[in-house]
């Protein structure tokens, strides 16, 4: 499995036809003290999907995301970010993989324009092409009258937004959000997460699910450590259930009544 | 690039959160405390006292520093910028050696300015200068010993048992006098008894190898460590 997409694949437009696993892992495993919290999870998300990932126990989707990002290092199984295997160094995942979580990361003293401007040295976009990529996300994200204001002063809403920023500077393929936006009213931030690109990829866990509709496209449930729904949308719909916690599971027992296995998008 | 990058921010960070002015002040005080009230020693024992009570601080001061940096998820927003972990650790440790050298370099020069030249046994200005490195390397090796601390433990756990572990090291380089140095920190027990030193030059450069030794495992064993901690 390890880099069993090349990279030539993700480099051109030929991603979003072909519609590659963006993100696989297989046989995941995470004890957190003492228990199996991630207990062989399996799964692979197709290149330009926008999968809500919710957990029973809650964390377990943060805890995931956080594994997939290279935060957190799984007891076990492998992951490949893009066709590029975790075994092969997590450096490699680079520019094509973002994560944003509940803490934004950045010192509360910089202002949008350095921690913009720190990421773009970081990712070596250059002087030009850097200088283009920080005004383009000033102005999708709304950070204009807040630029050269310190984060600890602009106010959380800024800082996340900021945070966002920096993380899509790179064009990543893949982008991780864990409870993304949440101190930006709910509307701007429905608006701000509906991200462009057909080959971009997001995996978006969230405690609220209802308030993610228009922004995923499939769903997913971690159920004592493991994987026990993953499927489109449409199938909540199909069944009359609504996008929230509770929906999902009815889906997901209904799914493995009839199948006696995870359902696949 | 990237080092230098992370190191500035790292300088940055304790500029704007104070930090770095403790820092130089802890490093300067004791070489200030012997040039104003140079009747208080007839040695520079005074100046190693206060590098020894500054390396105490400062333990405690990196190993907090350094868990901070991994639970408030600033080191995690670096990490998934492919910045490797070592590079973390690395940029930290030269953010707190730079300020250390230059106080340091102060604080020695006090030190000879007000001391030094009044022994018993007057002292070479290049012996000097290699006992008094000894003694800020000996610093710097609790420093290391402070980030190894703040690569597993959480903020509070990890500055006391630096705070604890840098008395220790700093009281026992400080103390021990044998003929040849053995510990890391033995440079400040080296500036503590310049006057009664046969060799200071050979001294204080083997001391000097010792500390640098020290901080090699030390910042091997916290970038290990920070490799193999959850953020």
């Amino acid at each position: 499995m390890a880099g069993s997409t090349p990279d030539a694949l993700w480099s051109s437009s030929a991603v979003g036809i072909l519609q590659p696993a963006a993100v696989a892992c297989r046989g995941l495993r995470k004890r957190v003290r003492g228990s199996w919290v991630l207990d062989g999870v399996e799964l692979a998300v197709r290149a330009g999907v926008r999968l809500l990932l919710i957990a029973s126990p809650e964390e377990t989707a943060s805890l995931t995301l956080r594994i997939l990002g290279g935060l957190v290092r799984p007891a076990a199984g492998t992951i490949e970010i893009a066709g590029i295997a975790r075994s092969e160094g997590i450096a490699r995942w680079g520019r094509r993989l973002a994560y944003v979580g509940p803490r934004t990361g950045i010192y509360p003293w910089m202002t949008p324009h350095e921690a913009l401007d720190l990421a773009g040295r970081l990712a070596d976009l250059g002087r030009a092409e850097g200088a283009a990529r920080i005004q383009r996300a000033i102005v999708s994200w709304g950070l204009a009258p807040s630029l050269d204001r310190p984060l600890r002063v602009a106010g959380p809403g800024v800082a996340e937004r900021t945070a966002m920023a920096t993380a899509l500077l790179t064009d990543p393929e893949v982008l991780l959000l864990d409870e993304p936006l949440r101190a930006v009213e709910p509307e701007e931030r429905g608006r701000l997460l509906r991200i462009p690109g057909r080959r971009r990829t997001l995996i978006l866990a969230s405690r609220y699910p209802a308030s993610e509709a228009g922004i995923v496209n499939e769903v997913a449930l971690l159920r004592d450590g493991r994987l026990a729904l993953h499927a489109p949308l449409t199938a909540l719909d199909a069944r009359g259930l609504p996008l929230s916690q509770r929906g999902i599971e009815a889906l997901a027992d209904v799914v493995q009544a009839h199948s006696g296995r995870v359902a696949s998008a | 690039m990237r080092t230098a990058t992370v190191t500035w921010l790292a300088l940055r960070e304790l500029w704007i959160s104070f930090r770095l002015i403790i820092l130089l002040a802890a490093i300067l005080a004791g070489g200030i405390a012997g040039a104003l009230v140079p009747e208080l020693t007839l040695d520079p024992a005074l100046l190693a006292i206060g590098l020894a009570a500054a390396a105490v601080l400062l333990a405690g001061m990196s190993a907090r520093t350094l868990s901070r940096e991994r639970s408030r998820g600033t080191t995690a927003w670096l990490a998934v910028r492919g910045v490797p972990r070592w590079v973390v650790i690395w940029a930290w440790l030269a953010a707190f050696a730079i300020p250390i050298a230059v106080g340091g370099a102060g604080a020695a020069l006090l030190g000879w300015l007000s001391s030094a030249v009044d022994l018993p046994s007057p002292v070479d200005p290049v012996s000097y200068a290699a006992v008094a490195t000894s003694a800020v390397a000996g610093v710097v090796v609790v420093v290391a010993l402070g980030f190894t601390l703040g690569a597993i433990l959480r903020p509070l756990p990890a500055m006391l048992i630096a705070i604890l572990l840098g008395a220790v090291m700093s009281g026992a380089g400080l103390l021990a006098t044998n003929d040849a140095p053995i510990l890391p920190t033995a440079g400040l027990g080296l500036l503590a008894t310049l006057s009664t030193l046969d060799r200071p030059l050979a001294d204080g450069v083997r001391s000097l190898g010792l500390a640098s030794a020290a901080i090699a495992v030390l910042i091997v064993l916290a970038a290990a460590f920070l490799e193999s901690a959850d953020l």
